[in-house]
C-alpha cells in the first residue's frame, strides 16, 4: 500500500509540530500571565470568547509576541485567523517555513 | 441539507431544539451542589453569566458537555438531546443528595435558536436593541419575546437561544419569522448543526470515545484546574501526565460519501488511531471529523490512510481548528 507518510516522517512533522506548539504556549503563558500549565491548554481551545477568554486587547498583545519571539510581523488581516493555538502555530510554521525556502 | 447549511453560514437560521436537554438547579445548597459535580468553578459566575462546563465520572470519562448560566433564582444547565436521560439520572440522584433541587425543563419549556452571521439583525427587529449588549456566554429576560435569551453555542456564528413557557412556543417561532422575513429566516433541520460544530471541532458527545477523558479529547479547557476538583481529580492527574490518545480535527479529500464511523487509521499499515466521525463541509467542499490518534502522531500535518467501504484508501489529514473563519468572526 502506498501512503503518503512514511512512520518516521510522521514521527518527525509530528515531533516539529509538538515544538512549536509547546513553545507558543510556553510564550502565551508568560506574555499574557495566564494561570496555566502549557498542557492545560487545548491545542483547538477558542482564544476567545469561552476557552482562554482573551480579548481584543490580548489579540494585539499576542501579534506583538509572535514578532518578538518568533519573527513574523503579523498584519491586521492576519489577526482574525486568531483562533485557537493550533491557528498561531500555522501562521508561524507557515512563514517560518517560506523565510527557510528563500534563505 | 444544502440551503440549511447556507442558511447558517451565509444567512440565519431558526432551529427548533427543544429536544435539547436544559435543567435548573434552586435552592440555597444549588451553588454548593453544582459545584460538587462540575469542572469549572461555579462561584465565580456573575449573575446571568455562563461557562462550558463538564460533568465527569470517577475515571475522568465524560457524563456530558454542559453550558452552566447563573440566572436570579436558579442556575441553569443546557446540554444536547444524546445525553438527556444519562444527565437527568445523574443530576436528579445528586442533585437532591446535596439538598438542592433540579427541575427539568424539557417538560415545560420550548427552546429556539437563531443562528447566522445576520441573526443579530434579526434578534434586534424581533427583541429590541437591548440584545445588541448582550455579550456571548451570558443571558436576560426579554419581554418583547416573552423568553429568556442566551447567547451561547459554538458554530462560530452569532447565536441566540431561547427559552420560553412550552404555551408560547408557536407564538415564539412566528414572531422569529415574521421579524426575520426581510433577512431569509428559514427554519432548519438540526442535522445541520453537526456539521457547523465539526468545522469548529466542537465536539458533541458522540464525538468521544467511551472512557476518553476531557484532556485527551482535547476539551480541557473547560475544566478550571485551579480548582480541586471534585470527582475525578486522580484520573484527570493521570491523563494529564499520560493521555492514551489524543483527538485531533482532520480533513478527508477525494471520496463521495462519508466514511463509516469508527474507521481505523494507519501510517504504513500499522494502525494508529480510528476516525470518530466525519460530515461533508460545503465551505471547505471537502469532509471534516475529528479522530483519536497515538499521541506521537496526533499531531496538525500527519497525514493517515483510511479504507474505503469499496475497497479503496483515502487520505485523512490532521490539520488546526476551527477549520474556517466564518462571516460573522470576520464582522467580530
Amino acid at each position: 500500500m502506498t501512503t503518503e507518510m512514511t512512520l518516521q516522517t510522521a514521527r518527525d512533522v509530528a515531533e516539529r509540530r509538538r515544538a512549536l506548539t509547546e513553545r507558543m504556549k510556553n510564550k502565551l503563558i508568560e506574555r499574557l500571565s495566564l494561570q496555566l500549565s502549557a498542557e492545560e491548554i487545548a491545542d483547538d481551545s477558542p482564544l476567545f470568547g469561552t476557552g482562554l477568554s482573551l480579548d481584543s486587547v490580548d489579540a494585539l498583545e499576542i501579534a506583538i509576541m509572535i514578532e518578538l519571539e518568533f519573527g513574523v510581523a503579523v498584519s491586521d488581516d492576519e489577526l482574525a485567523s486568531f483562533r485557537s493555538v493550533n491557528t498561531l502555530v500555522d501562521l508561524v510554521q507557515e512563514r517560518m517555513g517560506s523565510a527557510e525556502e528563500l534563505a | 441539507m444544502t440551503t440549511d447549511y447556507a442558511l447558517c453560514r451565509d444567512g440565519v437560521a431558526l432551529f427548533d431544539l427543544s429536544t435539547e436537554s436544559r435543567f435548573s438547579v434552586s435552592g440555597p445548597a444549588a451553588e454548593t451542589a453544582l459545584n460538587a459535580l462540575t469542572t469549572i468553578d461555579v462561584s465565580s459566575l456573575r449573575p446571568w453569566r455562563g461557562k462550558m462546563a463538564l460533568f465527569l465520572a470517577p475515571d475522568a470519562s465524560i457524563i456530558a458537555l454542559a453550558t452552566i448560566f447563573r440566572a436570579d433564582a436558579c442556575f441553569y444547565i443546557f446540554a444536547e438531546a444524546t445525553v438527556a436521560d444519562r444527565l437527568r439520572a445523574y443530576l436528579g440522584e445528586e442533585i437532591a443528595a446535596r439538598g438542592a433541587t433540579l427541575t427539568d425543563l424539557s417538560l415545560t419549556h420550548c427552546l429556539y435558536s437563531v443562528v447566522g452571521p445576520s441573526a443579530q439583525e434579526v434578534m434586534i427587529a424581533a427583541a429590541g436593541d437591548d440584545v445588541v449588549g448582550l455579550p456571548f456566554l451570558s443571558g436576560e429576560y426579554n419581554a418583547e419575546l416573552g423568553a429568556t435569551v442566551f447567547r451561547m453555542g459554538n458554530t462560530g456564528e452569532f447565536e441566540y437561544r431561547m427559552m420560553a413557557d412550552l404555551a408560547q412556543a408557536s407564538g415564539l417561532a412566528a414572531r422569529l419569522c415574521e421579524h426575520g422575513a426581510s433577512f431569509g429566516i428559514a427554519p432548519v433541520a438540526a442535522e445541520v448543526m453537526k456539521t457547523l460544530l465539526l468545522e469548529m471541532r466542537a465536539l458533541s458527545h458522540n464525538d468521544i470515545p467511551v472512557d476518553t477523558s476531557p484532556l485527551e479529547a482535547g476539551v480541557h479547557w473547560m475544566v478550571n484546574f485551579r480548582k480541586e476538583q471534585p470527582v475525578a481529580a486522580a484520573a484527570l492527574h493521570q491523563s494529564k501526565a499520560a493521555p492514551r490518545t489524543r483527538c485531533v480535527a482532520v480533513t478527508i479529500e477525494g471520496v463521495d460519501a462519508a466514511l463509516p464511523g469508527n474507521s481505523r487509521l494507519l501510517i504504513e499499515d500499522q494502525d494508529v488511531g480510528v476516525l470518530a466521525s466525519s460530515e461533508y463541509s460545503q465551505a471547505l467542499g471537502k469532509y471534516v471529523g475529528v479522530a483519536y490518534v497515538a499521541p506521537e502522531f496526533g499531531w496538525v500535518g500527519v497525514s493517515f490512510v483510511a479504507h474505503t467501504p469499496t475497497g479503496g484508501h483515502v487520505v485523512v489529514r490532521a490539520v488546526s481548528a476551527p477549520m474556517l473563519v466564518t462571516k460573522t468572526a470576520k464582522r467580530a
